[in-house]
């Protein structure tokens, strides 16, 4: 385990989000992606919840700060605010619940709307586990992810099948288009910026996007 | 009336929300009196003998505090006129104030009635309909209110709560009806329903047997209905918003039967978490996370910057303990324990709470460093985590010294400052949600500024009133001829109208005037003493 001081030593801080339907498992995903192991019990997110861990990507360390939404629509109002300036964001919905597959289209243009223009954004099919209660296949969604041009991977938050690849994916893409220089991370100061050279500096709050709880 | 009044504002500066009195310098009254000096050692006898009597009311030792009582109200009657007068004007007595006369008076009067004990206090709620001499629903809250610092309610929490809710509310209760037959709807017709996340929440509440989560959709749908039968045809009315499932689960944890529960949850929703869920943009809750920022950097500034420079917004800690009243991440106990003080202390009291709890549980960013210890890099340090980690570990031993926190907090400064500029966290509170009400004003449809002033003016209205019950009680306690228990024995006393200990007005020749009537006199009906006793404390 690294020690705290080590574990701030990362390349680039991308600012993520995890949005769709109440219920899809997306606090799961989230606390199986930090933490490696599925969260029994767990009760809804009200409002907004928070988790970060290092990555390493393409030879980089990358920092992801993770935004984990209510799913219930009437608190868009209040998690709306935090998708100011993410560069990933990840749609989940439950295999085995149609209604929260149909809602992919709203979540999606939200994310687009009040994210980032270039937001790198995949569709994660949660709880793959239950094949036999299987209400969405996995090809229609796959199809539908490639004509609205973003990511698709199915995942189980209890088995952890496919959950650190759901990340990795979509760091690996925006690390690539800062690379190929469609992002400046210096400039694009909200959704991710450089770390290493603001470890130990007081000032790594300026740099923020997430200090959006304005009403 | 007149002085009286001006009594009521002597310990505090003339607000313009005390309108209707008489300005009043108290010094200057009691100089012009020119009391005869009593003998310095008659003071410090009468000073000792009080310093007694609030070390044994403090400690909630019934018969001890009697015992110094009697022995006090003796002396005091072998006091003649003018050493007396002395006496009242305090300044032979060090230390002693009216703000800690008042908290001693009315700590007494608490532990007159709750003898240190739940099963005592409760003892005089099944008298309930037919009050008695000091026994009011207001003094039996004010009575709860003291004792709720000093021991958990244990096998009377299900009574305190209903208490607290019952006598808060304009509702009879005999029309809160939790059907048994309210349809149950089982997890694989959620998608179907209208209220499915309900049902999802239902399911996913912890610390439920099978039974009792029929209870709580049962509460949930009751209050539903109730809510939109109030409501013109073709509203549906209000829904069900994530978070409420724990508000309603709360009372049913405690083991309040359905009815009870109900009746807490409404009260709860209304009153405690006032308009959060009301709207759709969450503007109260917004508000309030605004009132919480700025407490935090009033009383927490290593936080504050800590936290903005870990660009981590204050509303993350704030979700749980505004919506859902610390249910999500406290362990049960200690929920039920928090409530129990939330429930008596109004809104203020989340907000106590929550300072204290950050105060404990992120000593790190709270307290400076050592000399030579290095600050944490605030950029990656789990702010959120650790609060809600630490949470979920707090005992119940912990949670009772949270909660002495939390009332030194509510009882430092302020407690006596209820409608003067007094700088303790009620009055803090008051005036930063003035100002989130005002901050917004200018963006607002004239419709919408006239509903937040309403929300103000109903908030100082009850701030007012419960600062003018307060006031009539004290006042009738030391007025009162025929009161043994007053301290001055005022029976014997040639001030015993519009006079109190420790209060050196009026003492030139107005003639005797009637004691105060209570402003409303409690009614035998179940349904009055409510009206009588205003809401429950909101401020």
């Amino acid at each position: 385990m690294a020690s705290e001081k080590e574990k701030d030593q990362y390349d680039y801080l991308f600012k993520f989000i995890i949005i769709g339907d109440a219920g899809a498992g997306k606090s799961c995903l989230l606390h199986q992606f930090i933490e490696n192991r599925y969260k029994k019990g767990s009760s809804h997110t009200i409002g907004v919840e928070f988790g970060s861990k290092i990555i390493h990507v393409g030879g980089r360390n990358i920092k992801l700060q993770i935004w984990d939404t209510a799913g219930q629509e009437r608190y868009r109002s209040v998690t709306r605010s935090y998708y100011r300036g993410a560069a990933g964001a990840l749609i989940v919905y439950d295999i085995t619940n149609r209604d929260s597959y149909n809602h992919l289209v709203n979540w999606l243009q939200d994310a687009r709307t009040l994210a980032r223009a270039d937001t790198s954004i995949i569709t994660v099919g949660n709880k793959c586990d239950m094949k036999d209660k299987r209400a969405v296949t996995f090809l229609e969604a796959s199809r539908c992810a490639q004509e609205n041009d973003i990511l698709f991977l199915e995942t189980s938050a209890l088995t952890g099948e496919g959950v650190e690849d759901v990340f990795i994916k979509v760091a690996r893409v925006i690390l690539n288009k800062i690379e190929d220089g469609l992002i400046d991370p210096n400039t694009m100061v909200s959704g991710t910026h450089t770390g290493s050279q603001r470890i130990g500096s007081d000032s790594g709050g300026e740099a923020m996007s997430s200090k959006t709880c304005s009403c | 009336m007149e002085a009286t009044t001006a009594l009521t504002m002597c310990s505090a500066p003339p607000s313009p929300l005390a309108s209707g009195g008489v300005a009043y310098s108290p010094s200057a009254a009691s100089r012009a009196a020119g009391p005869s000096v009593s003998s310095e050692a008659t003071a410090a006898r009468y000073g000792e003998m009080m310093s007694a009597l609030e070390a044994a009311v403090t400690r909630s030792e019934f018969e001890q505090a009697q015992a110094i009582h009697s022995r006090l109200a003796a002396f005091v009657r072998t006091l003649d006129w003018s050493e007396r007068t002395a006496l009242e004007g305090l300044w032979l007595m060090p230390g002693w104030n009216n703000g800690r006369i008042m908290r001693l008076h009315s700590r007494w009067q608490a532990l007159k009635i709750h003898r240190g004990c739940w099963s005592e206090w409760c003892s005089h709620l099944q008298s309930e309909g037919a009050w008695q001499g000091a026994v009011t629903p207001f003094s039996l809250r004010e009575s709860a209110r003291d004792l709720v610092y000093l021991a958990p309610p244990g096998p009377h929490r299900a009574e305190l709560w209903r208490f607290c809710a019952g006598s808060a509310q304009h509702h009879d209760s005999a029309q809160v009806v939790v059907s048994d037959s309210e349809p149950q709807i089982s997890p694989n017709e959620a998608e179907k329903d209208p209220d499915s996340p309900m049902v999802l929440d239902i399911e996913r509440t912890p610390n439920l047997e099978e039974e009792q989560r029929g209870v709580l959709q049962r509460v949930l749908r009751a209050h539903f209905k109730r809510r939109g039968a109030a409501l013109p045809e073709g509203n549906k009315g209000e829904h069900y918003v994530q978070g409420m499932h724990l508000l309603a689960a709360c009372p049913i944890w405690a083991g309040l039967e359905p009815a009870q529960a109900l009746q807490v949850f409404e009260y709860v929703l209304d009153g405690l978490c006032a308009g959060y869920y009301r709207d759709v943009a969450f503007r109260a809750f917004k508000r309030d996370v605004h009132v919480v920022e700025a407490l935090v950097a009033d009383r927490l500034p290593r936080l504050a910057k800590a936290l903005d420079i870990g660009g981590v917004p204050v509303m993350l800690l704030a979700f749980d303990p505004l919506l859902c009243l610390f249910a999500l991440y406290l362990p049960r106990a200690v929920v039920l324990r928090v409530w129990d003080v939330l429930l008596l202390e109004g809104a203020v009291a989340i907000f106590a709470v929550l300072l204290v709890l950050l105060e404990l549980l992120l000593p790190e960013a709270v307290h400076p460093r050592g000399a030579g210890e290095p600050e944490p890099c605030w950029t990656s340090f789990p702010f959120v985590e650790r609060f809600h980690e630490r949470s979920a570990a707090l005992t119940p031993h912990q949670a009772e010294a949270v909660i002495k926190m939390v009332r030194s907090m509510l009882e430092g400064q302020d407690r006596d400052q209820v409608q003067g500029a007094g700088t303790g966290l009620r009055q803090r509170v008051l005036d930063l949600r003035r100002e989130a009400v005002a901050a917004e004003a200018g963006q607002l449809s004239p419709a919408r500024q006239r509903a937040d002033s309403a929300w103000w003016d109903q908030a100082m209205e009850q701030a007012m009133q419960q600062a003018a019950e307060a006031m009539d009680q004290v006042r009738l306690w030391w007025r009162s001829a025929s009161d043994a228990d007053s301290v001055l024995s005022p029976a014997q006393s040639p001030f015993g109208s519009g006079r109190r200990a420790g209060w050196p007005v009026d003492l030139g020749g107005r003639p005797p005037q009637p004691p105060a009537q209570p402003r409303a006199p409690p009614s035998p009906a179940g349904a009055s003493p409510a009206a009588a006793e205003g809401p429950c404390p909101q401020m």
